[in-house]
């Protein structure tokens, strides 16, 4: 004891010099309180274009009076994109693969260090930085949905070598999933596929349009079979939410073919509620 | 009063010591992690498909295929992944280096034994700054390169120092520091070769004589480019165009205009690239090298494309002079000072490689990184405050004066100033760090020198007393 006081008395200016510089960087790493969600909505622009009440988080928090966390990206796709892996083309930090590790590793440094590259909207920023404070401890479930980008982008479906590619869309899913299981084995995952789409420009729907690895219901059906196989709940938008069935016109549930107007942002929105409801939320 | 000053010197040596030790074990923690990982570079990929096929243009040096291929050739003899030979090897050429460096340069003063902890201590810090440590578990040619640069500079600072007479050794230490910076990055035949041209000028200058050997070293290594451009690189051979003082100022001053200003293109550009083009070219600044340089120069020829590019540049310059000056200001501070434009671009400030280089850097150790990089970005702010204020005092005190490090202060300058400069101008008004590890290297390496002086000092007072 004596000689820890002796040793303590005799290093007391590099005992102070550290106990100043840890003060110090205490002050430079602490970023501020934590905020508590219930729900984190991971989507595309479905989800993140409309950033009012009215948006799909928004209502799905009125339907659910959970508190809800929107964290879509519009434009965004679920795989990445960047083959040749350049450094000049940096939209892959916002796909669902870059969020997710960001947020497990609670640091979003790739995604602000891309903003200024990466083409992005106005809202993308205030997005990041609400979900660098997001306390993953107090979400109880994660709603994810993307899919119609990957098929617009026509990303490949899957590789048949390699099961986890993240640069296709089932080997991004099955990699995304197997990684926030792994992360957060307490949490409910959600898997929304994308909802059928119209392109009147076109005069062609998602049925026929073919954007080099098929249609977007091959990416639909894909996605229920990962689900499955992941025992994730699958909310299968596509056939089951009544947009784009029978003689349902582009114009009664959305905006411009693809986005979803008010009426289909509540429909979508309750379907999500009702499937968390049914698990006792 | 003198218990103060005491006080206050020993607290920041202690901080010195400390921030400097945790830098050093998360870097050797970090770099020890990611080595069984090869980082997911364009690059890289391109550099191994090279090693195997040895078609080169002018933007790869031959040494570091020739590296890979020697390696892998390890690596089926023995097993062991190629990687972990180079990571290797790039690690302990950047110690050597950076231990080279303090020394020759004088910034750590040991006599044998006891002092030479000291300078292991000071390399080690500089070889764990996060940007270069990427680079040394990276497979790229910017650790040995720059490593090679500071081996250079090291020397040059001590070939100019009074007393130092062996200057056959010294001039074969910077040429042999040349030519290999030169074959790993091309740019680097003219970055070192201006520095050290410079010096030997210098120095025969000064003692009024002429050294045969350091012309003939400024030839052989002008030769053995010249092989290389003349046997090895084909222009436009690997999708991209030929490098020339034309296209740096095209990318640097029309890029990311292109679209934008296309009402004032003439019709061989609008002939040539449709509203489509220009824009996925405005869009991408390595696009300007692999899609508009490339179809200009295999249409037109290199000499009328480069026509073109000059009068773009003069339409641009006109047009878009605000934008350009910011840009070129902002990209040259950012080359200047990489610590602090890493740390700022990292919180979403500025046009740059940061966030890519950065998510690469992540790897298989995402949250050591994030700690790793903070801690350093944080510790570099308040060692480099303590810097200015030891600087300070010893201005008040004249030691500066007593020093005479004026030949090492203005060495290390003029290499600043030529790599912001080059880069500044040849980029695309996006900065990329790995082209700063030099510059970074150098404000660690005032770091340590600050460490240094706050040591000289403490031991000043314990001896009075």
């Amino acid at each position: 004891m004596k000689e820890i006081i002796r040793l303590v008395c005799k290093k007391k200016y590099e005992i102070l010099g550290a106990v100043l510089m840890l003060l110090l960087l205490g002050g430079l790493f602490w970023r501020g309180p934590k905020t508590d969600y219930e729900v984190l909505c991971l989507g595309d622009s479905i989800f993140g274009n409309v950033q009012n009440e009215t948006s799909i988080p928004g209502l799905l928090k009125k339907e659910t009076g959970l508190s809800v966390l929107n964290g879509g990206f519009g434009g965004m796709t679920l795989a990445q994109r960047n083959v040749e892996r350049r450094g000049d083309i940096q939209e892959d930090c916002f796909s669902l693969v870059g969020i997710s590790e960001s947020l497990a590793a609670g640091d979003f440094s790739w995604q602000k260090g891309s903003m200024e590259e990466a083409v992005h909207l106005d809202y993308f920023p205030q997005t990041v930085s609400e979900l660098e404070t997001v306390s993953m401890d107090c979400v109880e479930i994660i709603v994810i949905e993307y899919g119609v980008n990957d098929y617009l982008n026509g990303l490949p479906l899957e590789n048949k070598e390699n099961p986890y590619d993240k640069y296709t869309f089932a080997g991004a899913l099955r990699y995304v999933l197997e990684f926030l299981q792994d992360q957060y084995p307490d949490k409910q995952i959600v898997l929304c596929t994308p909802t059928y789409c119209w392109f009147p420009e076109e005069n062609a729907d998602c049925s026929r349009k073919n954007t080099g690895y098929g249609v977007l219901e091959d990416y639909v059906n894909l996605e229920k079979i990962i689900g499955q196989e992941y025992n994730v709940m699958v909310l299968d938008n596509y056939h089951e939410s009544g947009i784009g069935n029978g003689n349902v016109s582009w114009q009664e549930y959305t905006e411009d073919g693809l986005h979803l107007n008010e009426a289909g942002r509540k429909l979508i929105a309750k379907r999500i509620a009702e499937c968390i409801k049914s698990e006792g939320k | 009063m003198k218990n103060k000053k005491e006080f206050m010197k020993k607290t920041a040596y202690g901080l010195f010591f400390v921030l400097m030790t945790l830098q050093i074990v998360l870097g050797l923690v970090w770099i020890i992690g990611n080595a069984g990982k090869v980082p997911d570079f364009a690059e890289t990929k391109e550099l191994l498909e090279i090693s195997r096929t040895w078609v080169l243009d002018d933007y790869v040096g031959v040494c570091y295929p020739a590296l890979l291929w020697l390696t892998k050739g390890l690596e089926s003899v023995t097993g062991i992944p190629y990687n972990l030979f180079v990571y290797l090897l790039q690690t302990v050429v950047a110690f050597l280096a950076a231990v080279f460096f303090l020394q020759k340069s004088g910034l750590v003063k040991c006599e044998a034994g006891a002092g030479k902890w000291r300078l292991y201590f000071g390399a080690a810090y500089l070889v764990t700054i996060p940007m270069a440590a990427q680079c040394h578990v990276a497979v790229l040619p910017f650790s040995l390169a720059a490593s090679s640069f500071l081996v250079v500079l090291g020397e040059a600072i001590f070939l100019c120092k009074k007393g130092s007479q062996n200057v056959a050794e010294s001039v074969w230490i910077m040429g042999g520091g040349w030519l290999l910076g030169a074959l790993l990055l091309p740019e680097y035949l003219w970055l070192i070769g201006f520095f050290a041209v410079a010096v030997f000028g210098l120095y025969m200058w000064k003692n009024r004589k002429c050294y045969p050997l350091m012309l003939i070293a400024v030839a052989v290594v002008l030769l053995v480019n010249g092989l290389q451009a003349g046997l090895l690189q084909e222009p436009r051979s690997r999708g991209r165009m030929e490098k020339s003082f034309s296209g740096a100022m095209l990318h640097r001053f029309v890029w990311p205009h292109f679209f934008a200003n296309k009402y004032f293109w003439n019709s061989y550009i609008t002939d040539l690239f449709g509203d489509e083009e220009l824009l996925e070219i405005s869009e991408n600044p390595e696009n300007v090298a692999r899609i508009f340089g490339l179809k200009m120069e295999e249409t037109y020829g290199k000499e009328m494309a480069d026509r073109e590019y000059r009068k773009m540049v003069g339409v641009s310059l006109e047009m878009r002079t605000k934008e350009i000056v910011f840009a070129v200001g902002s990209d040259a501070l950012a080359y200047a000072c990489p610590q602090v434009s890493m740390d700022l671009q990292l919180k979403g400030v500025g046009v740059s490689y940061t966030g890519w280089n950065y998510s690469r850097m992540q790897g298989q150790m995402p949250v050591l990184t994030k700690y790793y990089v903070k801690f350093a970005s944080a510790s570099f702010y308040v060692l480099l405050a303590l810097g200015c204020v030891a600087l300070l005092v010893k201005k008040g005190k004249g030691d500066c004066k007593k020093e005479k490090s004026w030949g090492r202060r203005a060495f290390c300058l003029l290499a600043v100033l030529e790599l912001v400069i080059w880069y500044t101008m040849s980029g695309a008004g996006m900065q990329d760090y790995r082209n700063s590890l030099v510059t970074a290297t150098l404000w660690a390496a005032f770091m340590v020198k600050m460490a240094e002086w706050y040591r000289e000092s403490t031991a000043e007072i314990v001896a009075k007393d």
